[in-house]
């Protein structure tokens, strides 16, 4: 069990460690005849999203990717600056973040309400986890997170059957 | 006269004069639990009602999951100065206790809180673990007999400094116990409020939606042989994760995460709870400050409390 923990404990410090090194999309000219794409650091994360969610392939996901419709707004009434993003209608599902220009530091939970991603609207899903990302933004447009780091334990149809992996996966696009 | 009344499944309900002890509990668990209080109570006259524990009206005594009743706890419609563990309930285990406690407003309070303390024995709680397929000490600590270390003169036992926080924007708006400040020093949180009226604690910090603070623990932590570090979350039973550090400023590796934090000292109130923690566990062989994070990560805006997130008193270092 001692092992166990230990093992998981180093996984997941690896992923903080990494987490701080950024990782903004370099973004390079476009190829075609479109209007070349200035992709920057940071961004304004405010207005309609969509959170996907990549969970490891370890816990058996019903779907390799799972998208759910959410609302970002600034929130900076706290010791730092922050972004709140809401599942769209019911806050049944929240994240909560730190946003240092351009990394974004924070986490994700849901209540005991059942929350459906948009590709298996009858499989409930649970998410207890710590997130990481840098926020972009194309041509002055809204901040996005393109790839993010997510640890944690997700849980599907049983609230209770939690799997705990470092290995999630999400992003957060305007819609 | 032994007038155990039982309702399970139909939720019927016999009225057998006024001091009938109504619990309500849910499914999984009432035929255990009208078995238990049958063998140790059959003086006692109550009815158990198959029904949502987390609806106190009409109750007496509520009975079900710890982290479900984690809100009704700590908005005082049930009292969390009286509660017992039953254990870790079948799949429960991962996930937190059998919480059993008296609803606030109950008519019957004496006579129920009779009942929790019958329910927060040994004995109680080893023929309730014999029924229902629970661990009536599970892990970490939990059942189990603590004695906490004899105190060292001159040693800083206790968290001496917050060296940082933070907190959402949200949490901060909404809880009503936020001095960062309240986990230093000793155990020392209560519940303050009347009987039946909404709580009113001191003493401890609500950490909201995934919040922290980082606290200096006022000299090194060696990795000794077992536990090193106590991380005392008053009322209810919500997660903790914590992470070390030998510099201020990090780098913090994780030490445990999500981890119950409402295990049980025998002969203490019933809102004290604690969750220990290896510096082994995160490969450490010694460190100096702790972030302590709240690790039920509950949406925010979902909140019912002003105490919402793990509620932390103090940290204590078992090795000094």
């Amino acid at each position: 069990m001692t092992m166990l923990r230990s093992t998981r404990a180093r996984l997941f410090a690896a992923v903080l460690v990494s987490a701080g090194c950024g990782g903004a999309n370099d973004g390079g000219l476009d190829p075609t005849t479109n209007p070349p794409v200035n992709t920057t650091p940071g961004g304004t994360v405010s207005g309609k999203y969509l959170l996907r969610i990549e969970p490891a392939r370890e816990c058996a996901p019903p779907a390799p990717v799972l998208t759910f419709r959410m609302d970002a707004r600034p929130d900076n009434g706290g010791p730092r600056p922050g972004i709140q993003v809401t599942l769209e209608f019911n806050p049944y599902m929240e994240m909560e973040l730190v946003y240092t220009t351009p990394n974004v530091q924070g986490n994700i939970g849901t209540d005991y309400n059942l929350v459906a991603s948009q590709e298996l609207s009858s499989v409930p899903v649970w998410f207890h986890a710590i997130v990481t990302g840098s926020v972009t933004s194309e041509n002055g447009g809204p901040g996005e997170i393109l790839q993010g780091t997510m640890a944690g334990d997700v849980a599907f149809r049983d609230r209770d059957a939690r799997c705990f992996s470092t290995n999630h996966r999400w992003s957060l696009r305007v819609r | 006269m032994i007038a155990v009344l039982f309702g399970l499944l139909t939720g019927q309900t016999v009225a057998q004069g006024p001091a009938v002890i109504r619990i309500r509990t849910t499914e999984d668990l009432a035929s255990c639990l009208e078995r238990v209080l049958s063998e140790l109570r059959p003086a006692t006259s109550f009815v158990v009602e198959v029904g949502d524990p987390t609806v106190t009206q009409g109750a007496d005594l509520v009975v079900g999951p710890g982290p479900r009743l984690t809100r009704v706890l700590e908005s005082g419609r049930a009292d969390d100065r009286w509660t017992a563990r039953l254990g870790f309930h079948g799949r429960q285990l991962s996930a937190g206790s059998v919480v059993a406690a008296v609803v606030g407003g109950s008519a019957r309070y004496e006579e129920a809180r009779g009942l929790v303390m019958v329910l927060d024995g040994a004995v109680a709680r080893t023929a309730f673990a014999r029924c229902a397929g629970a661990s009536a000490s599970a892990r970490d600590s939990f059942g189990v007999a603590e004695t906490a270390p004899a105190f060292v003169a001159g040693s800083a036992r206790y968290a001496t400094a917050v060296v940082d926080w933070w907190m959402p924007a949200c949490s901060l708006q909404r809880n009503a116990y936020t001095d960062r400040n309240e986990i230093l020093g000793a155990p020392d949180a209560l519940n303050q409020a009347p009987r039946g009226e909404p709580t009113k604690y001191r003493g401890m910090i609500s950490l909201g939606q995934g919040g922290h603070v980082i606290v200096d623990m006022g000299q090194v932590i060696s990795n000794s042989s077992g536990n090193d570090i106590r991380v005392y979350q008053f009322t209810g039973e919500e997660p903790v994760s914590l992470y070390a550090a030998t510099s201020p400023s990090g780098p913090y590796t994780l030490v445990g995460f999500r981890r119950y934090c409402g295990n049980r000292i025998p002969g203490s109130p019933g809102n004290w709870g604690f969750c220990d923690f290896d510096l082994a566990e995160g490969g450490m062989g010694s460190a100096r400050y702790l972030r302590v994070e709240d690790g039920e990560l509950y949406p925010c805006l979902r909140g019912d409390t002003d105490s919402e997130g793990a509620d932390i008193d103090a940290v204590e270092l078992l090795n000094p």
